[in-house]
């Protein structure tokens, strides 16, 4: 057990844009959250993240609400966040360091952590410099960097590969499917349908606040009755036919 | 919509936002206070200027030194905005009426301000020069001349970067003009500073025919520009912060390493934003080097209180952005940290700035005597208590 979404309705001001939302994550289990621009994802996400309140319905993580334990629930997600958050005021070492501690974990480990993946993105020479020496790519490499120092067992990511360079995004995948082997839930926002294909084990397809699928790659293909597609033809055919462009 | 009517919307918009905090400001009890100071160092000033004899040399350099002061601040209200070096790029030439309309508006602004500085430094220099009715008028026009020379000379560098040096030239220009009114002769400062505005005026409105905008200057200074217009509003009620440019200085990197620093990370974050900000870290310096300097050089106790004591309420005032900073950071509420440890992190970080400059004060007190320095300092700490553990939590409720 480890993150349910339980009949969730939730927005902002006092219209839904989610309305009666229910999923489950288990332990190492990889989710792929499949929608277009303004289905509900980032929504979704912000209240998973307790960035926003739901006006109906709970979310849980490890049988206890954000409201319950709100430190203990915290300090279990590591989030990717779609727009790079970093603080002008720190260099990328003090990222590192202020998130361990944090989480809890210190500055020393984070620090200790963090050195494999800093070569692997190959930040490691940069220790030193501002966000606003990064590009785009960098400040995401941050953002992922000091999700994965933090060893959660919820990584919440949305929208991961924009931005990033194609061997930033190969790493990526492989960090992914290594946390997921190791037990964590993951849940990724994404409009790159064929890396989701690859490495996701379901899929929720929202569209207009609404579940609209939900299931393994085979289990989508059973329900939209189309043998051998692909997540990308099923999906821009579903648009199409389903009219979610409208 | 052409450019003109957006900008003439912004203004609106500008204006009701600012008149919706002078709302705040004039019913805030801050500005009785700030009135009585007023009159009482007009009062002072009066009884000083009686004091002072013909020809007298250091008034006139007190006097020179705040003026150059007065002529480098303020900047050209252009309200442009980030968006605007992308949409507004292929309009740059309907922006130059624009640009043309806020370098008056802002120049007649100032001019008035200038007027008034002008005027007040018209005892003090006709105690020390005997001045006639007509240097008088003169002395004034030279004030204003100077302030819109400045005014121009930025607007230029908002064309094109190389045109720093017209400021630089302003600076070395408007110094000497200053000295040559103040110490040599009023009509021959008055010539130098009117031939700079023709100048200026000739390059602005003639010369420079270029329609061509730095855009990445002209956004840069209008946040420089309102962010300096919010801290002072910050004064009376909260207002949005921006974050200023921020500087590495990797020789103070020392002050991180204490326990102190590293015990939450709300302190470790905010530390490094005083430091690294300047809009915290220089104004901190500013105000804690200005308040010292009258506390030395004032022997009454009681001058020497109600100074220390407005400028530790300056000082923690300007320190109240920092909260905002945490409150507005989306990073630090997916934290797993309380609420409680926040805000005592804050509390804690905003005392022991204030008794940082408590105790310098204290220090610069000594000079009028151990018992008055004691006094002093026992003083400032029941305020900066007082205004850390019962001010602070009251106003961080009170919001615009």
């Amino acid at each position: 057990m480890s993150l349910t979404v339980n009949n969730v309705t939730g927005g902002y001001s006092r219209i839904p844009v989610l309305k009666d939302i229910s999923f489950t994550i288990n332990d190492g289990e990889l989710i792929g959250l499949i929608g277009l621009n303004g289905a509900g994802k980032s929504t979704t996400i912000r209240h998973i993240m307790g960035l926003m309140e739901p006006f109906a319905g709970e979310i849980k993580l490890d049988g206890k609400s954000l409201n319950e334990a709100p430190e203990e629930y915290r300090r279990k997600i590591g989030f990717i966040p779609e727009t790079p958050l970093l603080y002008d005021e720190l260099t990328l070492r003090e990222h590192i360091e202020i998130t361990g501690m944090a989480f809890g974990v210190g500055k020393d480990e984070a620090m200790k952590r963090a050195e494999p993946l800093l070569s692997m993105f190959r930040l490691d020479g940069r220790l030193e410099w501002f966000p606003s020496d990064f590009s785009k790519g960098m400040k995401q490499k941050v953002m992922i960097v000091c999700a994965f120092i933090i060893d959660p067992s919820l990584y919440i990511i949305d929208e991961p590969f924009l931005g990033l360079d194609p061997l930033a995004i190969r790493d990526l995948i492989n960090l992914i499917v290594e946390k997921k082997t190791q037990g964590a839930s993951i849940l990724m926002s994404t409009h790159v349908l064929a890396n989701a294909e690859r490495i996701c084990d379901r899929f929720i397809i929202i569209d207009q606040g609404i579940i609209y699928a939900q299931g393994t790659l085979e289990e989508l293909r059973l329900h939209f009755n189309s043998p051998g597609a692909s997540l990308d033809d099923m999906y821009t055919r579903l648009a199409d036919r389903e009219g979610f462009t409208q | 919509m052409t450019t003109d009517h957006l900008f003439k919307r912004r203004r609106q918009v500008y204006y009701k936002k600012l008149g919706k905090y002078l709302k705040y400001v004039l019913n805030d009890h801050f500005v009785l206070a700030l009135l009585l100071l007023f009159g009482a160092l007009g009062f002072t000033y009066s009884e000083y200027v009686e004091t002072v004899n013909l020809g007298a040399v250091l008034p006139r350099l007190v006097l020179l030194v705040i003026l150059i002061g007065v002529l480098t601040i303020g900047r050209v209200r252009t309200l442009i905005e980030p968006a605007d070096s992308v949409f507004l790029l292929p309009l740059e030439e309907e922006l130059e009426a624009v640009m043309k309309g806020n370098l008056v508006f802002s120049v007649s602004f100032f001019s008035i301000f200038m007027m008034l500085v002008g005027f007040m430094s018209l005892p003090l220099l006709t105690v020390t020069l005997a001045i006639t009715q007509a240097e008088a008028v003169m002395w004034v026009v030279t004030l204003v001349c100077w302030k819109a020379s400045q005014l121009m000379s930025l607007y230029n560098e908002g064309k094109q970067k190389d045109y720093v040096v017209l400021r630089q030239s302003f600076i070395f220009l408007a110094s000497m003009g200053l000295i040559i009114s103040l110490f040599l002769s009023i009509v021959v400062g008055f010539v130098l500073s009117v031939a700079t505005v023709l100048g200026l005026i000739w390059f602005s409105f003639y010369y420079e025919k270029t329609t061509r905008w730095d855009f990445e200057y002209l956004i840069e200074s209008e946040s420089k520009r309102v962010n300096s217009l919010y801290r002072l509003l910050n004064l009376f009620v909260e207002t949005p912060y921006h974050s200023n440019k921020v500087r590495r200085f990797k020789w103070l990197d020392g002050l991180f390493s204490s326990r102190f620093t590293d015990a939450s990370p709300t302190i470790f974050y905010l530390a490094r934003v005083f430091i690294r900000n300047t809009s915290f870290s220089g104004l901190y310096l500013r105000l804690t080097v200005i308040g010292g300097i009258v506390i030395v050089f004032t022997d009454s106790l009681i001058i020497n209180l109600l100074i220390s004591i407005l400028f530790l309420y300056l000082i923690g005032f300007q320190l109240l952005p920092l909260n905002q900073m945490i409150q507005q950071s989306i990073t630090f509420r997916l934290y797993p940290l309380s609420n409680k440890l926040r805000e005592r992190a804050i509390q804690q970080l905003l005392l022991y700035l204030l008794l940082a400059a408590g105790l310098v004060f204290f220090l610069l007190a000594l000079n009028s005597g151990v018992v008055e320095a004691t006094v002093l300092v026992l003083i400032n700490l029941v305020f900066i208590l007082g205004f850390i553990y019962v001010y602070v939590p009251k106003r961080l409720r009170k919001k615009a």
